[in-house]
């Protein structure tokens, strides 16, 4: 009997055995293995490196006004315009595809979508090796321009050789978001703007891309957050030359052993990160209100 | 019909989408500043015939001139005729003004020219004081009063409304069909409505097409269309009637029901006849006008009239009740009518 | 046909772009000739080769015992998570914190991980792998369950407490059931991630066990080999079989879905 009764007082939730059960050691996890380590990046950039690698005090500006050198802020610009244009070609490429896809069948929908998702299941260093074949001066891009008198041409070790690889590697995320929120427009609205008088150019302006503005900026950020800090393909494609702020944490970690400075530089690509995360956040606000 | 005053001629229009025929052979001329209505139930093909006039459905065949001009190689955005969608299909994101202004702003018309014409169009709508809202704001008649002056302040040739006030409740419906009336004859512009609410097309329309299946099954007036069905179709849509089939045999109809009634010679060719509720009257049954006898199967109370139903030889007939004094379920009467009542159908 | 072949054009661009560097690799590991770029014949001898690489082998192992570990932990942590998030302790920031790992640069999460080993002691190899996968791990798993939790529909909970089943016994056979579509998902989501993985395992494993994306980055980075365009064919194989049965895996637990409720 009373088991029963307390079996109904307890109806309305869980105990509070199942509910610490269930969120302390998920959360103690995240904190210890997420809280404690960016705590540590962000207490670091602030610290003197130790002469044998560590970090030692006294507690110092030095390392933030160091990225403010020109040879390190040079990286720092380059990195967020590669990072840039990698996003602005993956937008360029993804969004009329997205939209050719929101025309197909509903059944191919989902064969185009599952075709654009595939490759980005494959190894991402595979996908980036495939470009060092394609692109080398011995490679079949050169190789073809040579058959037609324009070769041999190096394509590989450039500034573009980055870009185009970090393009590569995250597009398809660029495609998702947006494919979700064209799906979701009322074509109707475009047929409106048509039979007001708006051709192909006003009608994507004024109606497409203010409507669709949270998939782009959600896809663009998917593009660019990767692609900043990124270390593998400025590396690999970019040879020894050109560097991203991604290779220049690296090497602060692995190389040179200066930790307070790989994480002032870390704390950097954080900050990026928190600006251009609130600048979605309040674009997306701003659609809410339309209520669509 | 004189031909100098036709707007809009459709000719021949068929358009399929793989099985269904939604339009077939469709024809119809529109005059100048007409108020024309296509009436159909559902899937009948109203919907496809708009967007064929709007350039968003290219017809199978046929063809569709607007003041002579093949409208059919003109693109969606540089026809003259303005589309006021079934669905609104407002811009969420932009204000009302901005709604209305934007057709508008395609033609490129400097800035206070579009604000001017905008206050304009929005005083005949009575919607100044929302010219700063968003439509998500808006109630669904105010609504529908944006997507009307987002259509008309482009002044086109021809506005093409889609069920303009399915959406509403009856009260508003009402005032709004009295608007739409008001409207049109201010600006002056030619209006096509779509419906499948048979009063609508009725009391707003000069002109009225009755579509069937992608087929019009006739084109008239509203009072010719009530008076004067050619099809079982047409006779039954619009309005009650009582149909009674059979054949014309010198001077009497041979039929099912009422064996042996006499008709006049315009009944010749007919397949039916179509009897209205007001023609008929409802008598004792011992009353020598009674052409049939039976008794009263269900009185409908309609608040100005009363309706009942008496079954005659197996016929149910639909009259309207002059007496004040209603007839109960059961009760044994007659009918009467006059020889020139009955209308004669020719078609299905 | 002309028009609506122009109207698709954008995709076949895409596609073009994904597809042919991909294509070139797997042409190019049957190449007999042992210069990765002149074709000289067709030749599966790198394949067998492959597996007499005692590094790649070597990786690959590690890479295994990685995901393997990944998978367990985070299906664990991230159901619970995904219960708190949902059930118990609702929050804005909690949500957010839950899906950091998910969205932060994996760089961070790298260095940060590796200042806290060093911090701490902890000896780096395939255990300190585990644990930094398991962080985003979680972070995935959690997102995944959770929407399965809040379409749970909660009268078939309260109908079992109903009949007198304990919080435990209604748990294990009324909601586990529920939701194990969503953690079977999850748990595949974290297994290709960490099979995948490679800069947090850059920064936490050990050189002296390294995971095979780590192989194949160092022998990358001296230039290209026959060998590699074998080992890149094999993983695209086994990435695309992999796909199209979780697609249609997960198109047949819709269906049961469908059919259950
Ligand atoms: N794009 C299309 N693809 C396939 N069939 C269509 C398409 N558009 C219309 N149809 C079909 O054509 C027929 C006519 O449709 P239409 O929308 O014109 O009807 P309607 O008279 O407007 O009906 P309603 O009163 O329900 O709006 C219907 O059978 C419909 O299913
Ligand atoms: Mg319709």
């Amino acid at each position: 009997m009373t088991s029963r009764t307390s079996a109904g007082v307890r109806r309305h939730g869980d105990g509070p055995l199942l509910r610490a059960l269930a969120s302390v050691p998920a959360l103690t996890y995240l904190v210890i293995l997420m809280a404690i380590p960016l705590a540590l990046v962000i207490a670091y950039a602030f610290l003197t490196a130790g002469r044998f690698g560590g970090v030692q005090g006294p507690v110092t500006l030095d390392n933030i006004t160091r990225m403010f050198q020109p040879l390190y802020l040079e990286i720092l610009v380059s990195s967020v315009v590669n990072a840039g244009i990698a996003t602005a070609f993956a937008f360029l490429i993804g969004f009329p595809a997205a939209l050719v896809i929101t025309r197909l069948s509903p059944t191919w929908q989902t064969a185009a979508l599952v075709a654009v998702v595939l490759p980005f299941w494959t190894n991402f260093l595979i996908r980036t090796y495939a470009w060092i074949v394609l692109l080398n001066r011995e490679g079949f891009l050169s190789d073809g321009l040579e058959l037609v008198g324009l070769g041999p041409v190096e394509f590989l070790y450039t500034r573009q050789a980055i870009i185009l690889g970090l393009t590569y590697a995250y597009i398809p995320l660029m495609v998702l978001p947006i494919y979700a929120s064209l799906q979701r427009l009322d074509p109707q609205l475009l047929e409106a703007a048509q039979n007001l008088g708006a051709g192909p150019w006003r009608r994507f302006r004024t109606v497409l891309l203010p409507l669709t503005l949270p998939g782009i900026i959600t896809g663009c950020l998917f593009v660019f957050i990767p692609s900043l800090g990124n270390f593998v393909i400025p590396e690999l494609l970019g040879g020894g030359n050109s560097q991203m702020i991604g290779n220049l944490i690296r090497d602060q970690f692995l190389k040179s052993r200066d930790w307070p400075f790989g994480s002032a530089l870390s704390l950097m690509v954080l900050a990026l990160l928190v600006i251009i995360v609130m600048l979605q956040a309040s674009a997306s606000r701003r659609t809410r209100k339309w209520g669509a | 019909m004189d031909s100098g005053d036709v707007l809009l001629d459709i000719s021949g229009v068929s358009r399929s989408f793989g099985d269904v025929r939604a339009l077939d052979d469709v024809s119809i001329q529109i005059r100048e500043n007409e108020f024309f209505a296509l009436l159909g139930p559902s899937g009948c093909g109203k919907t496809t015939l708009l967007r064929v006039i709007a350039g968003f459905e290219q017809p199978d065949s046929g063809t569709v001139t607007l003041d002579g001009v093949d409208l059919l190689p003109i693109p969606p955005e540089k026809r003259a005729v303005n589309l006021m969608f079934q669905s609104y299909a407002l811009f969420p994101h932009m204000t009302v003004e901005r709604n209305v202004g934007y057709g508008l702003a395609c033609e490129r018309l400097p800035r206070d020219e579009i604000s001017s014409r905008v206050d304009e169009v929005l005083t005949t709508v009575g919607l100044t004081d929302k010219r700063n809202a968003l439509p998500k704001t808006l109630s669904g008649g105010q609504r529908q009063r944006v997507a009307l002056a987002r259509a008309i302040v482009k002044r086109p040739r021809l506005l093409l409304l889609d069920e303009p006030l399915s959406a509403l409740d009856r009260k508003i419906r009402g005032e709004m069909q009295m608007e739409l009336k008001r409207l049109q004859h201010e600006v002056g512009i030619t209006f096509v409505v779509v419906t499948h609410d048979q009063d609508e097309a009725m009391s707003l329309a000069d002109r009225v097409a009755v579509m069937d299946r992608g087929v019009v099954r006739q084109l008239d007036t509203p009072l010719d269309l009530y008076r004067r069905p050619r099809s079982i179709f047409v006779a039954d849509f619009i309005g009650n009637s009582t149909i009674l089939r059979g054949r014309f045999d010198q001077g009497t109809w041979i039929g099912d029901s009422a064996p042996g009634l006499s008709v006049p010679d315009t009944c010749r060719d007919a397949i039916a006849l179509a009897l209205r509720p007001e023609a008929l009257t409802i008598v004792p049954t011992d009353d020598p006008r009674a052409r049939v006898r039976g008794e009263i199967v269900e009185v409908f109370f309609q608040g100005d009239h009363a309706l009942a139903q008496l079954r005659a030889d197996g016929t149910v007939y639909l009259a309207v009740l002059r007496d004040d004094v209603l007839p109960r379920r059961g009760d044994p009467r007659g009918l009467a009518w006059d020889e020139s009542a009955p209308i004669p159908l020719f078609e299905e | 046909m002309m028009t609506r072949a122009l109207r698709t054009t954008p995709l076949w661009i895409l596609y073009a772009f994904l597809y042919i560097p991909i294509a070139v690799v797997v042409f190019m590991s049957f190449n007999a000739s042992d210069s990765p770029y002149t074709w000289t014949g067709f030749s599966l001898q790198w394949y067998p080769a492959l597996l007499q690489d005692a590094d790649i082998m070597g990786g690959l192992r590690t890479t295994l015992i990685v995901a393997v570990g990944t998978t367990i932990i985070s299906v664990i942590l991230g159901t619970l998570l995904a219960f708190a998030l949902e059930r118990y302790f609702p929050s804005r920031f909690l949500d957010a914190a839950a899906a950091a790992p998910a969205v932060m640069p994996d760089i961070m999460l790298a260095v940060g991980l590796l200042a806290f080993y060093t911090l701490v002691g902890f000896t780096l190899g395939p255990v300190s792998v585990i644990l930094a996968h398991s962080v985003f791990g979680i972070a995935f798993v959690a997102a995944v369950v959770r929407v399965r939790l809040s379409g749970l529909d909660p009268s078939l909970e309260e109908a079992s407490r109903d009949l007198g089943a304990s919080s435990l016994k209604t748990f294990w056979s009324v909601t586990l059931p529920g939701i194990r579509p969503a953690i079977l998902a999850g748990a595949l989501l974290a297994f290709t991630l960490s099979l995948d993985e490679f800069t947090v395992a850059y920064f936490t494993a050990s050189p002296a066990d390294p995971t095979l994306p780590i192989v194949i980055y160092s022998s990358v980075r001296f230039g290209v080999t026959p060998q590699v365009n074998a080992l890149a064919t094999l993983l695209l194989l086994v990435s695309f079989v992999a796909v199209l049965l979780a697609q249609r895996t997960a198109r047949l637990s819709d269906s049961l879905r469908g059919r259950n409720t």
